[in-house]
């Protein structure tokens, strides 16, 4: 548990500064906003345009990286995990109009699901001390689906304030099961590596 | 001992000596001769990821997850829609009709009235400003203190109902999605009894804080502006009011056009109704709008004249068709606040009784149309009129205060009335006198009766005496002393960085449009007459521009004799309309005395007094 909290403290140090480099960003665009004839206009627009880059570069950056074999961090994913939610609150406290607790619990329940078993399509093992993993080619190809899914869902539902919500559920719901699920098979083979050194050695 | 690096099989990524796997690209790494002595028994390799060409994990088990969640989140969606949609219908099963509108139906039918709208005393609210019109029950609904900014009005009930109408412009530039989503702010899914969105707007049905809100959103003018409609009531008087709402939903119109559509409002009791035909809308064709151009907007002081009450009055061209008669507007005490009417004073177009008048308004600050139907004064006893004798046949009709504002600021009127439409034009000076009016009448010094009130209108100046010497006015090569004293109006101020032989003053008004000059300058005569100097200058003003002369002949002064001319030219500088220029000559001893007056033409029947008072006033300084 110690190593845990230690590890999430140093994740939470590393994503406050990249909300620093994030916030260094956005204050650049209002400056450069300023010079336009609508400010407050052209800021948004920089915006949007951003998030598309941003949005674009995480493609090409899945597609490049998706195997490669990375550190799994349980920080990091309780980091994650704990911004996602956060962020639910967030949209649904804004929203004002919440959805019954059966239906948002079975929007939430079917991200699950969906996270769960995307996650289960990655690969995870040891190398000496350290747990890795890495993704498959299922991995990029429900990655696709659920990211054309979302998208798919955000257009059909615009307009109609229920189906937002519910597509929103969905969405956390997935980063909740990936990460849930993660965590779990981490500790797992943690736990499976410990009892292995505790074991006596084997005669070979 | 292990020394150097190893190099992945798969990649080529540099590997930590004794690394099972790459980690690169995860791929184990092939069996190697031992280098160390001592196999360590810890070092047993977990469970190996697959190779990545062959062999490869099933992911069966993982993919059926995918599926099943993508299953469930259809559902959920599904469920979420079908939860709202159900608050829907049950509204719509309960309410007997759908809400109709009340469509046009000709000028001379009544507009449909559903039977169980009940008889209230429907009465028309219009706000002129936006063009807004709604009907509302007169006898249910009491209507609140209009707000400064004319944007609307709250109307309240005794049992606790209520409803506004508001407008605003669209200054974020949201659209329907985000404003319906405000307009739910706080609204639980199961409090939405009814949405329904239009391409210009929407209708919301909610239970909100114990009453039943209807609120409607209606957009114009592509929109940038928004209207809203909101009526609220108890849920247990929902019978009474369901179809009082219909209706008044139905009579929810945005004048687009500056003119709406032709409506027949039910018409005072006790009151004939004469059928009228079909007027010609306001702005619609405006080929076919009689010009009446005004001379003038004449406020006249109660006493003055015919008028027993303080009166705005359109002075208008007497060569033109106006069989509307005279436009006139006047106030009287009331209970609370002044009453206002509008009347059109011995017109010719109208047969019977009762006419509907419309007036619309053009200009910045002012639109819509406003629907005035107007009764004969003096067949009209009791009630709500004007306490005025006036011989002539006089139609009348209450205006509410935020629409002379309106009036006020208009650049021209637009009176429809017998199938055809009359275009008053005199926007500049009527809101001069136009505000003088207003500000009389709110000032509270009404006559209950006819007692006659103050002596001076606004038309006229109040004066005070200058001496050139004051502002340095010197003539070079003079033998005698130039200096003189003159009146000139209150409040004028003299133009700056002038000639030291030139006074030259103008009115304290920011539109250059109302901006009135007198100049007096001065200089050595050089064997020239009055008459010959004036002919010179009068040719000057007809090289310039093209001028007018409408009155020569001589100047009736007593500081020196001279010559007289009125000229009329348009402006050099393509202003609209004219100028009216007086200019007077005067011989002095060695020297020559130009005056002159600038006065933009529909002020000139003030403007004129001013050179009236100098050459009255001039005398030699002292």
């Amino acid at each position: 548990m110690r190593a845990l909290i230690a590890d999430i403290a140093g994740e939470l140090r590393r994503f406050s500064r990249t909300v620093l480099v994030a916030v260094a960003g956005l204050f650049l665009m209002a400056v450069a906003s300023l010079f336009s004839d609508a400010p407050v206009s052209m800021f948004f627009r920089l915006l949007s345009l951003a998030g598309t880059a941003m949005l674009l570069f995480s493609v090409v950056m899945m597609i490049l990286v998706f195997r490669k074999a990375s550190q799994v961090k349980p920080g990091a994913l309780v980091v994650s995990l704990g911004v996602t939610l956060a962020a639910l609150a967030v949209q649904l406290a804004i929203r004002g109009a919440l959805p019954s607790p059966f239906a948002a619990t079975l929007a939430f329940a079917a991200g699950g699901f969906i996270g769960a078993g995307w996650s289960r399509t990655r690969l995870f093992f040891v190398d000496g001390e350290i747990i890795r993993c890495r993704g498959t080619a299922w991995y990029l190809a429900i990655w696709g689906a659920t990211f054309a899914l979302n998208q798919f869902m955000a257009a059909l539902a615009a307009g109609v304030p229920a189906a937002m919500t519910g597509a929103l559920l969905v969405g956390s719901g997935i980063v909740a099961g990936s990460t849930v699920e993660q965590l779990a098979r981490y500790y797992r083979i943690a736990r499976f590596g410990e009892n292995r050194r505790n074991k006596p050695a084997e005669a070979t | 001992m292990t020394s150097g690096h190893h190099f992945c099989a798969q990649c080529g990524a540099a590997m930590e000596p004794d690394a099972r796997y790459c980690g690169m690209c995860g791929a184990p790494v092939v069996a190697q001769p031992a280098r160390s002595p001592v196999a360590t028994p810890a070092a047993r390799p977990a469970q190996p990821p697959p190779a990545t060409k062959s062999g490869h994990r099933k992911f069966g088990g993982p993919l059926l997850m995918v599926l099943a969640g993508a299953v469930l989140a259809v559902m959920a969606i599904a469920f979420l829609a079908a939860e709202n949609d159900d608050g829907r219908e049950e509204t719509n099963r309960a309410r007997p009709d759908a809400m109709q509108t009340v469509g046009n139906q000709g000028g001379t039918q009544t507009a449909g009235i559903k039977p169980d709208a009940g008889d209230f005393g429907w009465k028309p609210y219009v706000n002129s400003r936006y063009g807004v019109s709604i009907d509302y029950p007169s006898s249910l609904f009491t209507p609140g203190e209009a707000p400064p900014d004319n944007a609307g009005r709250n109307f309240t009930a005794a049992d606790g109902a209520r409803f506004f109408v508001y407008s605003s412009a669209n200054a974020l530039d949201e659209n329907l999605n985000t404003l319906i989503g405000q307009a739910l702010e706080g609204i639980a899914p199961d409090a939405i009894l009814r949405r329904d969105m239009a391409p210009d707007g929407f209708t919301l049905v909610v239970r909100r804080e114990g009453e039943i809100v209807i609120r409607r959103l209606a957009t114009s003018e592509q929109g940038t502006m928004l209207h809203w409609l909101e009526i609220g009531f108890p849920p247990a008087l929902k019978d009474r009011y369901e179809p009082v709402a219909d209706r008044m939903l139905s009579t929810f119109k945005i004048s687009t056009d500056r003119a709406t559509a032709d409506r027949q409002t039910e018409a005072p009791a006790g009151i004939r109704t004469t059928p009228v035909p079909p007027a010609t809308q306001a702005g619609e064709n405006p080929a076919t709008a009689i010009d009446l151009p005004v001379t003038a907007w004449i406020y006249n002081a109660p006493g003055e004249g015919y008028a027993d009450l303080p009166a705005l009055i359109a002075e208008t061209d007497q060569l033109a068709d106006n069989r509307i008669g005279q436009l006139t507007f006047v106030c009287q005490a009331a209970a609370v606040s002044p009453a206002y009417f509008a009347m059109l004073v011995a017109p010719s177009f109208q047969s019977g009784d009762a006419a509907e008048v419309k007036i619309a308004i053009e200009g910045a600050g002012a639109q819509g149309t406003l629907f005035l139907p107007m009764r004969d004064l003096y067949a009209t006893k009791g009630g709500e009129r004007p306490d005025i004798d006036w011989d002539a046949t006089i139609l009348f009709a209450p205006v509410a205060m935020e629409d002379l504002g309106a009036f006020v600021k208009a650049d021209a009127l637009i009176v429809s009335a017998g199938g055809a439409n009359w275009r008053l034009a005199g926007g500049i000076s009527l809101e001069l006198a136009g505000e003088k009016f207003l500000a009389a009448c709110e000032g509270g010094d009404l006559p209950e009766s006819n007692s006659p009130g103050g002596a001076r209108g606004p038309d006229e100046f109040s004066y005070r005496t200058v001496n050139s010497a004051n502002y340095g006015f010197t003539v070079a090569n003079a033998r005698g002393p130039a200096g003189l004293s003159v009146d000139i109006p209150e409040g004028w101020v003299r133009v700056p960085n002038t000639l030291e032989h030139e006074l030259i003053f103008a009115s304290p008004d920011d539109d250059p449009d109302a901006q009135m000059f007198l100049a007096i300058r001065a200089e050595p005569a050089q064997g020239r007459t009055a008459t010959k100097a004036l002919a010179e200058q009068v040719a000057e003003m007809q090289s310039m521009t093209e001028t007018e002369i409408l009155e020569q002949g001589p100047a009736n002064a007593a500081f020196a004799p001279g010559r007289r001319a009125l000229l009329r030219f348009l402006s050099p500088q393509d202003m609209p309309g004219k100028m009216m220029d007086e200019l007077v000559v005067l011989s002095r001893g060695d020297l020559v005395y130009r005056i002159e007056l600038t006065v933009p033409e529909p002020v000139w029947h003030t403007g004129r007094q001013v050179m009236v008072r100098a050459l009255a006033s001039m005398a030699p300084a002292r």
